[in-house]
């Protein structure tokens, strides 16, 4: 089960004076039980390619396979589509509406046409993902704070019980806490129930502790695909592009030419820890 | 001299009912004392709720004092006939940079705050490229706010401040919205406008890399002052930010993680190369 971007271009406004292309020739395959990351300045593309994933945009040029069949070539396929690929727009709680929690988040399932009892067991069961407890259920989603509220939202895509989740920067004016709070949730999704996850960040220090593969988008092109210490070595490159690395991977590559080893790249601090007590230990 | 003072500063919000009827009281200001001298740079850090937003609206008069009192360059905020003095003396820049530009040509944006005081044109013109000047976006005069970036907007707004000629800004969470890119170009504004202009900055963020750069880091929780000191004094409580629901910087955790396991570096570490330093050092 994969979703694969075939050489795809995407050209804004085409044929008119201010005609961009926001994605220029972009494959790569998202394969199923992955947890990706997406960093990229703001104009590099990536919000563009999270939006042809589901169909929201049509390539110009290219396509997009949803288990090797071409998204667009049946209305069907595409409204089925949407249920699979789950995307959470940034401030995604600027998207509710309903008088109560429960109402909002039911209101993807009750117009997919589902019995109620179905409706029911996906809400309650997507709530309890978020983690937000039945005393909140029949609570307007304005008397809860920012974090919360974002949580709701997310709860309103994953009812439709999607085989995989877009997330566009889904930590962006939160607090730590109201960040790890959902940070945590998201990682917990993939691991325990094996979720494909996107995740669109600002945050290398986030994206070096969550994903196990990183895209890095660059005026419309992939500029780097893979595992995280693969990318986060091209510390230079990623500077240039106004992005950088985590501090930790910083330091590493500093203490490197100061004489100190270090046994691969560094992403966390937890494995600094371990390499610098290594290098007293000797 | 303070710029900005307060004693006993005192703030509640009222919950009401379904029938209008106060249920509870919520005390977002809680007995703050803190003065701000003139020409200081101070970020202030504390989760959602904490009450760091509150004390912002007091010192630009948009919200007054339940008890204690508050001065904005020695005028007490509850002086009504003050209001405005103090409104443009100390200005204000938001989170979201789209809900603060309301005209559809930049320089007339700027514009828009001495037009309401009654400036006259030609002085306007030279406030308003001054101002368009000091944050670096002259050349975006004559183009509409919609098509700028995130960093850029902001950057007017802060134009839009600037040209009232204040002595203090405070910018409630001013870079939460923006990538990393349009993070510094504002950082890099506010610090210019500090040492340069010597205009004093009340900055509240959730980025531990931009409270580094403040003279002095302010940190609440439940509506009180908890940590109030330099960058290094406030961020080696490792312990009490990490209780309060906060981060430290990445470097400052390392070094607490490292004396730990008994390596003596210095426990105020906030950079890369200080870390780097103190390693080689012990070497």
């Amino acid at each position: 089960m994969s979703i694969e971007v075939r050489d795809v271009s995407y050209v804004y406004e085409e044929g008119s004076p201010h005609s961009k292309a926001a994605l220029d020739h972009v494959s790569l395959t998202i394969e199923k039980g992955e947890f990706i990351g997406i960093i990229g300045h703001t104009g590099s593309g990536k919000s563009t390619l999270i939006q042809h994933l589901n169909g929201l945009l049509k390539p110009s040029h290219g396509e997009i396979l949803y288990d090797d069949v071409n998204i667009l070539e049946h209305k069907e396929n595409l409204r089925q589509l949407r249920q699979k690929v789950g995307l959470v727009f940034q401030y995604p709680e600027h998207q509710l509406f309903e008088m109560t929690i429960w109402k909002d988040v039911a209101f993807g399932p009750t117009n997919m046409r589902l019995p109620q009892d179905e409706i029911n067991r996906r809400v309650e069961n997507a709530l309890s993902m978020v983690g937000i407890s039945s005393d909140f259920y029949q609570k307007s989603p304005f008397e809860l704070s920012g974090g919360q509220k974002r949580r709701v939202a997310i709860a309103g895509v994953l009812a439709m019980e999607p085989d995989y989740l877009i997330l566009d920067e889904p930590t962006a004016g939160l607090d730590p806490m109201g960040r790890d709070a959902i940070l945590g949730k998201v990682m917990e999704l993939h691991r325990e129930l094996g979720m494909t996850v996107v995740l669109v960040s600002h945050s290398m220090e986030d994206v070096a502790r969550y994903v196990n593969r990183i895209i890095v988008m660059d005026e419309g092109t992939v500029k780097f695909d893979g595992e995280p210490r693969a990318v986060f070595s091209h510390r230079d490159e990623l500077e240039a592009m106004g992005l950088g690395v985590p501090q930790v991977t910083k330091l590493g590559s500093l203490l490197q030419n100061r004489g100190f080893r270090m046994e691969d790249t560094v992403l966390t601090v937890d494995q600094m820890v371990g390499q610098i007590r290594a290098n007293f230990q000797s | 001299m303070d710029m900005v003072r307060s004693e006993g500063l005192m703030h509640e919000y009222a919950v009401r009912g379904d029938d209008g009827e106060v249920t509870q009281r919520i005390r977002a200001l809680d007995h703050v004392d803190l003065s701000v001298q003139a020409g200081e740079f101070i970020a202030v850090l504390g989760h959602n709720g904490s009450g760091k937003s509150t004390f912002a609206k007091h010192v630009n008069a948009l919200l007054f004092p339940d008890g204690g009192t508050l001065w904005v360059d020695g005028m007490d905020t509850k002086e009504e006939d003050r209001v405005w003095e103090i409104r443009q003396k100390a200005g204000m820049v938001f989170q979201n940079p789209d809900n603060q530009i309301i005209a559809s040509v930049v320089e007339e944006d700027v514009a828009f705050g001495p037009e309401n005081l009654g400036v006259e044109p030609t002085k306007i013109r030279t406030d308003v490229e001054d101002s368009l000047r000091a944050v670096n976006m002259l050349d975006y005069r004559s183009h509409s706010p919609n098509k700028l970036s995130g960093g850029q907007k902001q950057r007017v707004a802060i134009a839009g401040v600037l040209a009232m000629k204040p002595k203090c800004i405070v910018l409630d969470e001013p870079t939460a919205m923006l990538d990393p890119s349009g993070r510094q170009e504002v950082m890099r504004t506010i610090q210019r406008l500090n040492k340069e202009d010597n205009i004093t900055i009340l900055h509240i963020t959730h980025y531990m890399e931009e409270a580094v750069q403040a003279d002095r880091v302010v940190v609440m929780d439940h509506g009180k002052v908890v940590l109030n000191g330099t960058p290094r004094e406030v961020f080696s409580q490792v312990e009490t930010i990490k209780e309060i629901g906060l981060d430290v910087p990445q470097m400052t955790e390392l070094a607490y993680r490292l004396r730990q396991e008994g390596l003596e570096v210095p426990a105020d570490i906030l950079t890369v190369e200080e870390m780097v330093d103190a390693l080689c050092r012990l070497k």
